[in-house]
């Protein structure tokens, strides 16, 4: 009996931490970054508009589990995801025409211009982010060796924030040991993976998640706009930086002081004029959008 | 069945017959016999050959994706129009109406499925300074199993939504309407 849902991605994830012992793979070996025949390069973006989000209930895990519980979770998260999918709508309409796609396409091409080490052999576009589908990426790639750049860019659940985000994986064709082709997408096996994010707030964001909406649906989006245009820009440093980690920068970065912000929870790299970095094993940038 | 729900889940491929839900079909409407001549479907999307992603699993385009589209265009015959599909005819007295399909995104948050369509008409009708916009359909239903007939279901009703808006709209440029 096949489980979809909610249910199965928990489980899954359950299985995998313990199976795997999940080393973190955030730290690319410097014997990694040279490969022969270069790297096909697959921009990946499964999304058409922005997305929404919610924070997810907890009435489960709070009472131990059970059926009763499970379904006031579902009822809770139902409710909670056509209010935000309501507050959304006026800011999709404003960015009707912005196209993110070509966005997400021209930042990995000035990233890839900042990491020239990639040795990029030639560049894909996909929207398919499932394992089948970067399964079978990986057995039409050109190349022996696979970036994929999975991106995402959504509205905070309070609706304070426009973020995106970068999920880097550096894939083989090839592997053995691998029993399914899907297999070769398994954390043991990849080379690297680590995921950059940039999170844009709104000055003075208000408590209630419609007005702060309104804010980003004005004028055409225009804040919209501008965020998600700066956020984008991030990652042409951010997905650089994130690769060239090495374990001596990982020591330091964990001691940073614990912060909060943007509504994430990391260790405070460093504090600039326009935004603060964070790691929590990845790599936040957090930035006030200004009027 | 823990082991057998983290088996990878293989993409379904979306049916090209457009089929209303019967929960979420529009109440009836009188019939106008209000012509619609569909000059021109299209899909401007890029990558058209997803549809969207739900707790991990692809949904995919139908092959023919020509007759997918004209198949949606058709549910404009159960909101009280008579359709079919010719080239543009200067002296018609049917609607002429051109359908591009912009987005079309299915996907899970949390427990719950949503889809999303927006799909761009233009429609003439001599003596009318004619239409041209964009139709939202939006739909968000808890996702009990990702299976193939709820993923369905869902992006049937997204078109189904976004249907009834243009339905309504184009009330005006029938001739009997004043149009």
């Amino acid at each position: 009996m096949k489980i979809g849902g909610v249910a199965a991605v928990l489980a899954c994830l359950a299985l995998a931490t313990g199976a795997t012992g999940a080393t973190p793979k955030y730290l690319l070996p410097r014997d990694a970054r040279v490969v022969e025949g270069g790297r096909f390069v697959d921009v990946i973006v499964p999304q058409q508009e922005i997305k929404s989000d919610i924070n997810p209930s907890n009435a489960a895990l709070a009472t131990g589990g059970g059926l009763i519980a499970a379904l006031i979770d579902a009822k809770i998260q139902a409710d909670r995801t056509k209010k935000a999918e309501l507050e959304i709508e006026p800011v999709r309409s404003a960015l009707a025409g912005f196209d993110a796609d070509k966005l997400a396409k021209e930042t990995t091409s000035v990233m890839l211009a900042n990491a020239p080490w990639l040795q990029v052999h030639s560049v894909g576009f996909g929207r398919d982010d499932s394992i089948v589908g970067l399964s079978g990426a990986l057995d039409a790639s050109p190349a022996e060796k696979v970036l994929f750049v999975l991106y995402r860019y959504d509205l905070s659940p309070d609706f304070a924030s426009v973020r995106v985000s970068a999920r880097l994986l550096l894939a083989s064709k090839t592997v053995s040991g691998a029993k399914a082709p899907t297999n070769r997408l398994d954390l043991k096996y990849l080379t690297y993976a680590q995921t950059v994010q940039s999170i844009v707030t709104l000055p003075s964001p208000a408590k209630d998640s419609t007005e702060n909406a309104s804010r980003w649906a004005a004028d055409n989006a225009a804040m919209t706009r501008k965020a998600l245009a700066i956020a984008f820009a991030d990652m042409t440093t951010l997905i650089p930086r994130a690769l060239d980690l090495s374990a001596d920068d990982v020591k330091v970065m964990s001691k940073g002081e614990r912060k909060v912000l943007g509504g994430h929870i990391g260790r405070l790299v460093e504090q600039g004029a326009t935004g603060s970095l964070l790691f929590s094993d990845d790599l936040t940038y957090v930035q006030t959008i200004a009027h | 069945m823990l082991l057998a729900a983290c088996v990878p889940a293989q993409p379904m491929t979306a049916s090209a017959a457009f089929v209303e839900p019967l929960a979420d079909r529009a109440p009836a409407q009188d019939a106008t016999a209000c012509g619609l001549r569909i000059v021109e479907v299209g899909d401007a999307r890029l990558a058209p050959e997803t549809l969207g992603v739900v707790s991990g699993r692809a949904i995919k385009a139908p092959p023919d994706r020509d007759a997918w589209l004209r198949s949606v265009a058709m549910g404009l015959g159960s909101r009280g129009y008579s359709v079919r599909f010719a080239a543009p005819a200067g002296d018609s007295r049917e609607v002429q109406v051109s359908i591009t399909l912009k987005s079309l995104w299915v996907y899970d948050l949390t427990s719950n499925k949503v889809a999303n369509v927006v799909i761009s008409v233009a429609a003439q009708q001599p003596g009318h300074p004619g239409l041209s916009r964009d139709y939202r359909g939006d739909i968000t239903r808890v996702n009990w199993s990702s299976s193939d007939d709820e993923l369905q279901k869902l992006t049937n009703a997204a078109f189904g939504l976004a249907l009834d808006k243009v339905g309504q709209d184009l009330r005006a440029l029938c001739p009997d309407q004043g149009g």
